[in-house]
């Protein structure tokens, strides 16, 4: 061969590799995969706010958006259309979108369990639990609010058709309350916070009698976590502690960012934190790990069933709902 | 070699090919940018109208609190949705939002000042407005609705303000683009390799082929015929290449073969010119020097007339065939010049004389002046033949004017420039007369063989026509040049160019024999007057002791004719009539000078030179050691003798230890001169 011919061949293959480059430049880096997580206001999920705020999850090479639902039923639907890849929910909700979707869904975080924080408020006419029966008690059907209610009434040898459920969402608790629609609601804060200003309803039950039962989950789909970063709920965790560990250095400014976003004053934020258990990564490790929440996934789904507010069998849950351990 | 400009052939042939696709395809991919774009705007654009019409039917007629949040946190979960904000006209507060944070808040007191003027800007506006590209692929809608209020008795003007994204749209658009780009680009890479290959295949494979083929048919001279392997505009060039260069081919042998058949034709007739002459010389020689020794005797006037006319015929005879064997000489290529270290003034000078006789015969005036200043002393050159030229030159001169002057001068050339340290000489001998004149044709035929100014001049003024010619060659070949400046009926001027070295006289004084090879000039040189006044004073005079000089020839008639010019001059004559001889005859007697033909019988004269030397070497070593104070060395000078008039010849003649050399036949006087001259040397030496 000439040497034109060694130099043809040579300027084809470098703008064969110049091209090559350049549509390599265009294909997709893995860590730009933005995650939605669905979110309703709960004093536990406002640490993903102050996370998502003070950069950490950025500092971790993680691209999230937190979706604001107005309610529990809001994130879990959200999810089970498909507009996000994760929720921030209880474990009812986590079992039923798991259960809906059929699809593999991975807890990768525990932030905290409620510790009170659920409450039963009833009018004068109702001292405790016991009263309830033939009540007209409002709570969202097929949601958390059912569940406690369901734990509540099986603790006074009660069940939930002893009682008059109304649905009543949480946006509309006060309202329904002094309005007199029902006679005692299942809430949480800040609505709680907002029904509980007026003296005349009383708490009549709350989570830290039945304690370790009302579990929060932030739970992702799993192939979302499969197919683009494994290294995601690590990455996540490590920005979680990050956000506890910034709260507790500056409770103040934390607390008053947080307390602003659910509408409440920073004072009665730090009061309805002291109704959940807010748990470190670790903590929550050690919780993914156990067999208690395996037990509490079966218990979860086996209420629901019970009160046929879930149109799936709760014997496949299991596979269907996993802790992701080693994050 | 080829390589370069084939390489550039096919980077020609595809680069306008490529160029050309990368230009189609960066048309396709911006135009299919802007429709895409123009697209994603009023999916955009529709998709917000969509939204805010959906939001405004879920809260038109059901304006509750739970109701507005719910609504509005739904709409803002959708991913396009950046953020959406639904403000109270009259109150100037944030109704709702899908940002938690802002709900409640009066206008006048957030924070974020630019979300202040954007929702401030919104509520001001008297219609619906959707502004595209706001920020980074961001688009927002300002709407504005009247709810039914919450009391559902009157009317609340409500305005949304919708930011969306279009980032996502985006992206999938560049990933359906990116294959797209990358097939084109797939498929001008695949194009221009396969035209390349095609390029080469079709073009440049037969373009090398053909470029070989005439690179080799250059280098070995001769025609190889390129295979014919396509039918297109190729294979019609290569015919036509093939073609070509047979005949070509074809034409060129024929003309080498002509020039062959011409040259070995010439050099032919040259070597039978050269060998005839040599064979005419021979008894000429007996018939002028016979006639010559006639003339000696005593004789009646009648005899006397016929006898001078026998001389002057065969002189004139020997001239011819001087003439002719000088040409054939240049003809065949064996003309040669020597280099003698001469004075130019002198050799100008002694040619004058020569001829002053026959220019006073016809009573003109014979003039020559030198004009060169300062006129060295000595230049390098061949002395003989620039001689023979003058004669030639300034004899025709005489020939050809009847009445007035021939006027010889030496110049500078115009050129020339001396310095302190000018090596070389360039100069000009014009030779004047005021003869019959040349015509311009005349001039242009003159030095042209074989040819007279005018054929009727031949007749009057005899000659070979060969002179001029022969004395434009010799210029030529001594570097310099022969030119003739005329009018007719109003005389010549020939000015002969030359340039040779100038000899530093100094190193000359050392060397007097500076080259010996040349034989014949030696003692030509010498004017014939001035030997003959030395030879007066010379003591074989004086004392009146008559040189012996050898005569050895192997020709009786020679022998007889040296014999008796010498025997006039009082000289003793020895004969030996072939080598042998001659050296028994030296071994025996002691010689003043040794006469010597070269080809004899038995032993020839190179040989016989030799054995001479070797005896005389023995001699003087013995000499040296019996007797140191006579060291002169004894060398008898030997003079060749042989109608050979070749270089080569003369060359051989110096190997064997001769002296010098005279071409027979020659003039009596001329060999008594040469003889003196010897002899008068070797004394003084």
């Amino acid at each position: 061969m000439n040497i034109g011919a060694k130099l043809g061949k040579k300027s084809i293959i470098s703008f064969l590799m110049a091209s090559l480059l350049l549509l390599g430049g265009c294909s997709d880096q893995s860590n730009d995969i933005k995650m939605r997580i669905a979110i309703n206001p709960w004093p536990g999920y406002e640490f993903l706010f102050l996370a998502q705020e003070k950069g950490f999850f950025e500092e971790e090479g993680l691209n999230i958006e937190l979706i604001e639902m107005a309610s529990l039923a809001d994130v879990q639907r959200v999810y089970v259309q498909g507009r996000a890849d994760g929720i921030a929910s209880t474990m009812i909700e986590a079992v039923q979108a798991a259960g809906i979707t059929q699809e593999p869904l991975s807890v990768v975080l525990i932030p905290d369990y409620s510790n009170g924080g659920d409450i039963i408020v009833a009018n004068s006419t109702i001292k405790s639990v016991k009263d309830l029966k033939g009540k007209r008690v409002g709570a969202e059907i097929g949601s958390l609010g059912m569940f406690i209610l369901s734990q509540a009434l099986t603790r006074e040898g009660l069940s939930l058709k002893d009682v008059d459920i109304i649905n009543v969402e949480q946006l509309n608790a006060e309202n329904s309350i002094t309005n007199n629609e029902i006679d005692a609601i299942v809430t949480y804060p800040p609505y709680s916070t907002a029904i509980m200003k007026h003296s005349e309803y009383t708490e009549i039950f709350n989570t830290s009698d039945i304690p370790g039962d009302v579990i929060d989950t932030i739970s992702i789909r799993k192939s979302a976590l499969t197919e683009h970063n494994p290294d995601w709920p690590k990455k996540f965790n490590k920005a979680w502690d990050k956000a506890l560990q910034y709260s507790q250095k500056y409770p103040q400014e934390s607390y008053q960012m947080m307390a602003d976003r659910e509408g409440i004053s920073r004072a009665d934020f730090a009061d309805a934190l002291t109704g959940l258990k807010l748990q470190t990564s670790k903590e929550s490790q050690r919780a993914l790990a156990s067999d208690q929440l395996k037990d509490n996934i079966s218990k979860v789904c086996s209420t629901l069933e019970h009160a046929r507010s879930i149109s799936f069998k709760c014997k496949n849950i299991h596979s269907l709902l996993t802790p992701f351990i080693g994050s | 070699m080829f390589k370069k400009p084939l390489n550039a052939i096919s980077v020609k042939l595809i680069a306008p090919l490529v160029i050309t696709f990368v230009l189609a395809i960066s048309f396709c991919y911006a135009l299919f940018e802007h429709n895409a774009r123009h697209l994603v705007d009023n999916f955009v654009e529709k998709r917000a109208y969509e939204l805010a019409e959906l939001l405004v039917i879920n809260i038109e007629t059901n304006n509750t609190k739970a109701n507005l949040i719910r609504v509005v946190n739904s709409i803002g979960s959708y991913e396009d949705v950046a953020s959406l904000f639904l403000v109270d006209r009259p109150g100037q507060y944030i109704l709702a939002s899908n940002k938690n944070r802002y709900i409640d808040k009066q206008l006048n007191n957030l924070v974020d000042l630019s979300l202040k003027s954007t929702l401030m800007d919104a509520i001001g506006q008297a219609k619906n407005v959707f502004t595209e590209h706001l920020g980074s692929h961001q688009h927002k809608l300002v709407y504005h609705f009247n709810a039914i209020s919450m009391d559902k008795r009157r009317f609340q003007p409500l305005t949304l303000v919708l930011i969306l994204n279009e980032q996502d749209l985006s992206l999938a658009l560049s990933k359906f683009l990116s294959p797209l780009l990358l097939s084109q680009t797939l498929a001008i890479v695949i194009a221009g390799v396969f035209f390349y290959i095609a390029a080469r295949i079709v073009i440049i494979r037969p373009i090398n082929k053909l470029v070989k083929a005439i690179g080799s048919a250059r280098k070995n001279n001769n025609a190889i015929s390129v295979e014919h392997t396509s039918n297109d505009e190729f294979g019609v060039l290569v015919d036509n290449y093939n073609e070509l260069m047979t005949s070509l081919h074809n034409y060129q042998s024929r003309l080498i073969e002509a020039k062959e058949k011409s040259d070995a034709a010439t050099q032919a007739k040259s070597e039978f010119l050269a060998t005839m002459t040599h064979e005419l010389r021979t008894p000429l020689n007996g018939v002028i020097g016979m006639s010559e020794l006639l003339n000696g005797q005593n004789l009646t006037k009648q005899q006397k007339y016929f006898v001078d006319t026998i001389n002057q015929s065969g002189t004139q005879l020997l001239a011819i065939i001087n003439d002719i064997l000088d040409f054939s000489k240049i003809e065949s290529g064996r003309f040669e010049l020597s280099n003698i270290a001469f004075s130019l003034n002198d050799l100008v000078q002694q040619t004058c004389l020569i001829l002053e006789f026959q220019a006073k015969d016809k009573g003109l005036k014979l003039s020559f002046s030198n004009n060169l200043s300062p006129s060295p002393s000595l230049i390098l050159g061949d002395d003989v033949r620039l001689k023979q030229v003058l004669i030639n030159i300034i004899g025709n001169a005489i020939k050809f004017t009847s009445a007035g002057s021939v006027q010889i001068s030496i110049e500078h050339a115009s050129s020339f420039q001396t310095t302190d340290d000018t090596k070389q000489l360039e100069y000009v001998i014009k030779i004047k007369d005021t003869g019959i004149g040349l015509s311009q044709d005349q001039i242009d035929n003159l030095f042209k063989q074989f040819t007279q100014a005018d054929s009727s001049t031949t007749r009057k003024f005899g000659g070979t026509g060969l002179g001029l010619a022969i004395c434009k060659q010799i210029c030529k070949k001594m570097g310099g040049s022969i030119s003739v400046k005329s009018t007719l009926g109003e005389g010549a001027e020939f000015l002969i160019q030359l340039s040779m070295p100038i000899i530093d006289t100094k190193d000359v004084a050392d060397t007097p024999n500076v080259n010996t090879t040349d034989l014949n000039s030696l003692a030509h040189r010498q004017d014939p007057k001035h030997v003959d006044e030395l030879w007066h004073q010379s003591h074989f005079v004086q004392n009146n002791i008559p040189p012996k000089v050898l005569v050895v020839d192997d020709t009786f008639i020679n022998l007889e004719v040296v014999s008796a010019i010498l025997e006039a001059e009082d000289i003793e004559v020895v004969r030996a009539t072939d080598g042998l001889f001659a050296v028994e005859e030296f071994n025996n007697n002691s010689f003043d000078l040794i006469l010597m033909d070269c080809l004899m019988p038995n032993m020839d004269g190179y040989q016989a030179a030799l054995e001479i030397r070797h005896l005389e070497d023995l001699s003087n070593e013995e000499n040296e050691l019996e007797d140191t104070e006579t060291t002169a060395k004894t060398r008898t000078p030997i003079i060749a003798l042989t109608a050979s008039a070749l270089q080569e010849t003369k060359d051989k003649c110096v190997k064997a230890g001769m002296d010098d050399f005279i071409a027979k036949p020659f003039k009596s006087d001329q060999l008594i001169t040469t003889i003196k001259w010897w002899l008068i040397r070797n004394l003084k030496d």
